[in-house]
């Protein structure tokens, strides 16, 4: 037998090189199905040509990237534009370390996990920063502050829609003590396993999901990214390797928001068969620690994915929002939902066990049916005011009171029609 | 001429009659276009529906604010300019949406000196359309806030659709002397090579600049080297 | 601002803001290489910030000379060059030229040309808004709907092949007709590609029209006053989407028009939004019209014969058909041989451009895209 030690060593070994291992590969993957199901989704087939499928394009396009001239404009800020990439994507990597694909499969069970991936997605905002202005280019700097506001003014929703989720550590969690580990907020869903915190907080998905495609500048707020808009964004002067750093910062990003929901909302690695002591009693220690380890990675792998899908096809699909339309949005409409989320659900867990009197095994049940049915309510409501706020029906017949305010608004500024010359007068005969 | 609709869909009222078969339409403007002066003859009916009239150049805009405002034309629609080999003239093509209405007025300009009064203080779609007639005939119209080229280049030379305007390249140049400007100095060789371009037919020179419609039917000349076939002028 | 007129130069000025904060103008020059102007366009725009203070649109990169090589062709030859105007819309262009001749000669085409002409135009429009729309929404983010549009446009492209040999330039239309009739199976394969272009659109209304990011970029924006359109001369979904309800089709009708009744699509908001809901409007009118054409398509002979080198009498013409984009009207004057002596193309999307620099005014530079492609501009008909 391995001495206690070495298998310790050895497992946080095949941990770490696992996870290392996801950064590189998930861009590379990331991009493919990005391109292809985009493709499969506008009718047409996306990369055919490289390899079974075209799935080796992604590594073509790397090579490519890597065999590209080092192009640099000479007034550029040396030190800012070389380090922003790398400002970029060291947090990024960084916020490896929490993801917990499985019980024993995660590099670091942070006791702060969350805390360390919200502190390190708020450094991604200073590489942005630091490529518009490195970049000497009035566009890109323009660009790159726009960018920054947008993935600053998003942060707030991103965190304050997690808190509901961690208050519902303790009332579901061991010991009634909530938790900010991923690994014990996957735990706490699986009191029964399919007890996903979506079903209790479907409003904190959706906050946290919006808010996450717009931290990863994916579609509709991909507005620094996009072609078609004026301003280039921050990646104006990037070429080659050092553009090839903010895509895989930009994917890898995506892929650490991908994991942040399926821990903290759908169950982590939770799944039927996912069940530790099952396996360990069938097939002794270490086999059915292997085995429980596969099935648990795979259901996480499962999730991951679904939710990396959504991402794809919300781009597919949605078109871009305006830089002022998305800060409005942001400030005016998801701050007050996520605080009003907070508060709402902090009510509940409080009042509930107040009016049950008695402590009994039925206060947990009970707080979060209520919890549950509430945050429904409120996800419906929220749904369908934003389709009231920002949009009409789908008979497209403007309604009475968007037309009277689109008629005023027009007509309380008129444009004026260009001004008689003056030399036409005396032309006047 | 049949022109009964033959499907059952289609009620009595549903197809509208069109104009030309509703000759008191055009009458009803022929008697309006009685009372405003300065016509230069009689208005002509012309195809499709519209009526032609000639108006005097001193008169332009005070018929053209007579027929927006009176008659209700609140639609300039195109202005066209014609060049008649020994005068210019530009006909603006007015339309009436309230009344239904399509008017031509043609204003002849002077054989030496093409200017007009522009319209663009009647109607706002003049500016552009004056512009370009401005472009491609060399009309000038007097009051334009802003008139300069806005299809060709700037530094273009001539007036393309003028009959008068021929086959020419635009900038030529010059043969190689001895006499060259020192920062243009070729060698022997390459001198030789100068004269091979200038001497090419036209459309291969890179430097020629040529108004795209001029018609070279791969066979064109300089016009000033013999043999040059006078361009069919129509009768 | 100063702009020096004769060079081209625009100045910015300082702009004196709060506490003495001196800003100044900066002038962005949206190139003729864009992927949003719709062909070759150049915007010089001078921004206050995100504000839009003033936009000069500069055109002529795509002038051909048209109207010039036109009064060096013969009638027949120089039909081909229309197509080359709007080059998204040939057939409405050859129409306007064809119909301009036979106003001229005063020659009325037999009625199954017409009605053939009618198909023709209104597949025509479909596929011309199509395009529209697609780009618009690419413009705007939406990456999926603009194949789409691209997919059904193909249906349209692959009937005017089998119908004239050709996808996009077509030359299908004569002086007196048309060339020749339909192919065998043709009527057949129409109707199927009808039937498909039905879904198309309930697929396009639910994936677009409902889109409330869609509608957040283009409803209150660039609002054109009705008054304001018919002085700058707009016609077409751009001037009905102001409420001004003119159709060359229901006012003037000319041809297949006179016997087939056209419903306008009319809006009364004047916004970027009420312009692209006229084009998906006009899509079903026009379906519906390409089915009664069909279901009353006369027979008959399909063209009066027209010499080749054909000498129209002399004389002047004037006349309008209401292509995808407004009106579309040829000047025309003949002496008598067989080259016009004047063909002007009066071309919609030029007169539809003056209006930019007003529209454009006041409105943020991310409202550029969506202004810019409500209008629906080809420069191919801009600069002829």
């Amino acid at each position: 037998m391995i001495p206690e030690i070495w298998q310790e060593v050895i497992h946080f070994f095949i941990t770490l090189i696992f996870t290392l291992l996801f950064v590189p590969v998930i861009p590379l993957v990331g991009t493919y199905l990005d391109r292809k199901i985009l493709g499969l989704m506008q009718d047409r087939l996306g990369p055919t040509y490289v390899g079974p499928f075209g799935s080796l394009q992604s590594v073509v396009d790397m090579v490519k990237l890597l065999s590209k001239e080092d192009i640099k404009a000479s007034a550029t800020d040396n030190i800012v534009f070389t380090l922003a990439p790398v400002v970029f994507l060291a947090p990024v990597i960084t916020a490896f370390v929490i993801l917990p694909f499985s019980p024993y499969m995660t590099v670091s069970a942070l006791p702060t996990g969350i805390i360390l991936y919200v502190a390190l997605s708020s450094l991604d905002v200073i590489g942005v920063f630091m490529a518009g202005w490195g970049s000497n280019n009035k566009y890109a700097l323009m660009g790159g502050l726009r960018s920054a506001a947008q993935m600053i003014s998003y942060e707030l929703p991103l965190v304050l829609s997690l808190i509901p989720v961690i208050m519902l550590t303790s009332a579901l969690g061991k010991g009634g003590i909530g938790s900010i580990s991923l690994s014990d907020i996957i735990r706490a869903q699986m009191n029964p396993w399919w007890l996903w915190f979506v079903l209790i907080q479907p409003l904190g998905l959706l906050i946290y999901y919006t808010c996450g495609l717009a931290e990863t500048n994916r579609a509709p707020f991909d507005l620094p990214e996009a072609e078609s808009e004026l301003v280039a964004g921050y990646l104006t002067e990037y070429s080659g390797l050092r553009w090839a750093m903010f895509f895989l910062g930009e994917y890898a990003n995506m892929v650490i928001v991908s994991v942040i929901t399926t821990a903290l909302f759908l169950g982590g690695w939770s799944g039927p068969g996912a069940n530790e002591g099952f396996w360990v009693g069938l097939l002794g220690g270490i086999g059915g620690g292997i085995v429980f380890n596969i099935i648990a990675v795979f259901w996480f792998m499962v999730k991951l994915w679904a939710v990396i899908f959504l991402f794809v096809w919300i781009r597919a699909t949605l078109p871009r929002l305006r830089a002022d339309q998305l800060m409005r949005f942001a400030w005016l409409v998801l701050m007050p939902i996520t605080l009003a989320n907070i508060l709402i659900s902090g009510f509940i867990l409080l009042i509930v066990p107040e009016l049950m009197g008695t402590v009994t095994v039925l206060q947990v049940p009970v707080q979060v049916w209520i919890l549950g049915a509430v945050n429904w309510v409120m996800f419906f409501v929220y749904v369908f005011l934003l389709g009231r706020l920002t949009g009409v029906s789908v008979t497209g017949k403007t309604p009475r009171w968007m037309k009277r305010r689109v008629l005023a608004q027009a007509k309380a500024q008129p444009a004026q029609p260009a001004a008689q010359p003056a030399a036409l007068a005396q032309a006047q005969k | 001429m049949d022109i009964t609709p033959r499907s059952s869909q289609l009620g009595p009222s549903s197809a509208r009659t069109p104009l030309a078969f509703q000759p008191d339409h055009v009458a009803e403007l022929t008697r309006a276009l009685h009372g405003v002066e300065g016509l230069v003859g009689h208005p002509v009916l012309m195809g499709g529906g519209g009526v032609g009239i000639e108006v005097e150049r001193a008169r332009l805009v005070q018929i053209s604010r007579a027929l927006r405002d009176d008659l209700g034309f609140e639609m300039l629609t195109s202005v066209s300019g014609v060049d008649m080999r020994d005068h210019l003239e530009v006909v603006y093509h007015l339309r009436s949406l309230s009344r239904n209405w399509l008017l031509q007025m043609k204003v002849a300009l002077e054989p030496g000196n093409p200017q007009v009064d522009s319209l663009v203080g009647v109607w706002l779609s003049a500016n552009w359309l004056e512009r370009e007639t401005y472009d491609l005939f060399g009309s000038i119209f007097v009051g334009h806030p802003d008139l300069r080229r806005i299809l060709l280049d700037d530094e273009f030379e001539g007036y393309p659709l003028l009959k008068s305007f021929h086959q020419t390249p635009m900038t030529v140049h010059d043969r190689a002397t001895t006499q060259v400007a020192p920062e243009e100095a070729l060698s022997g060789e390459a001198q030789r090579g100068v004269e091979r371009v200038v001497s090419k037919r036209l459309g291969q020179g890179t430097m020629e600049r040529l108004h795209p419609g001029t018609p070279t039917f791969g066979d064109a000349h300089y016009p000033d080297q013999p043999g040059v076939p006078e361009s069919e002028g129509v009768d | 601002m100063a702009i020096d007129a004769e060079n081209q130069q625009v100045t910015p000025e300082y702009i004196e803001g709060a506490e003495g904060f001196r800003s100044e103008e900066m002038v962005l020059n949206m190139g003729p290489q864009h992927p949003s102007t719709h062909g070759v366009l150049r915007l010089v725009l001078t921004l206050d910030g995100e504000t839009v203070v003033h936009c000069t649109p500069v055109i002529g990169y795509l002038h051909r000379g048209i109207e010039k090589i036109l009064e060096n062709r013969p009638y027949m030859g120089g039909i081909r060059y229309m197509d080359n105007a709007d080059y998204l819309s040939p057939m409405l262009n050859e129409t306007a030229y064809a119909g301009a001749v036979e106003q001229l000669m005063g020659l009325e085409p037999p009625r199954r040309a017409q009605y053939i002409r009618l198909m023709t135009n209104e597949m025509q429009r479909i596929a011309s808004h199509m395009v529209a729309i697609g780009t618009y929404l690419l413009d705007l983010g939406a990456m999926t709907p603009v194949l789409y549009c691209f997919r059904d446009r193909e249906g349209i492209m692959d009937l005017f092949e089998a119908l004239g040999g050709s996808r996009f330039n077509v030359n299908y239309l004569r002086v007196g007709g048309v060339l020749h009739d339909f192919p065998k199976g043709w009527l057949s394969r129409l109707e199927q590609w009808c039937n498909t272009f039905d879904d198309s659109l309930k697929e396009l209304e639910n994936l677009v029209a409902g889109n409330e990011i869609f509608e957040a970029r283009t409803q209150g924006v660039g609002y054109i006053d009705p008054q304001q359109a018919v002085a700058y001369g707009l016609t077409g979904p751009n001037l009905r989407g102001s409420g001004v309800s003119f159709d060359l089709r229901v006012d003037r009708p000319y041809m297949a028009y006179r016997e087939v009744a056209v419903n306008p699509a009319v809006r009364q908001e004047g916004d970027a939004f009420a312009r692209f809901r006229c084009r998906l409007d006009e899509c079903y009118e026009s379906l519906r019209l390409i089915r009664v054409a069909m279901d009353q398509l006369p027979g008959g002979p399909i063209s009066t014969r027209t010499p080749i080198a054909l000498r129209p009498p002399r004389g002047e013409t004037y006349f309008a058909v209401e292509s995808s984009k407004g009106e579309q009207g040829i000047y025309l004057i003949s002496d008598g041989s067989e080259y016009p002596y004047r063909a002007k193309i009066r071309g919609p999307s030029f007169v539809n451009l003056q209006i930019l620099p007003e529209l454009l005014r006041g409105h943020k530079m991310g409202d550029v895209v969506a202004i810019l492609g409500s209008i629906d501009l080809v420069l191919g008909e801009v600069d002829r």
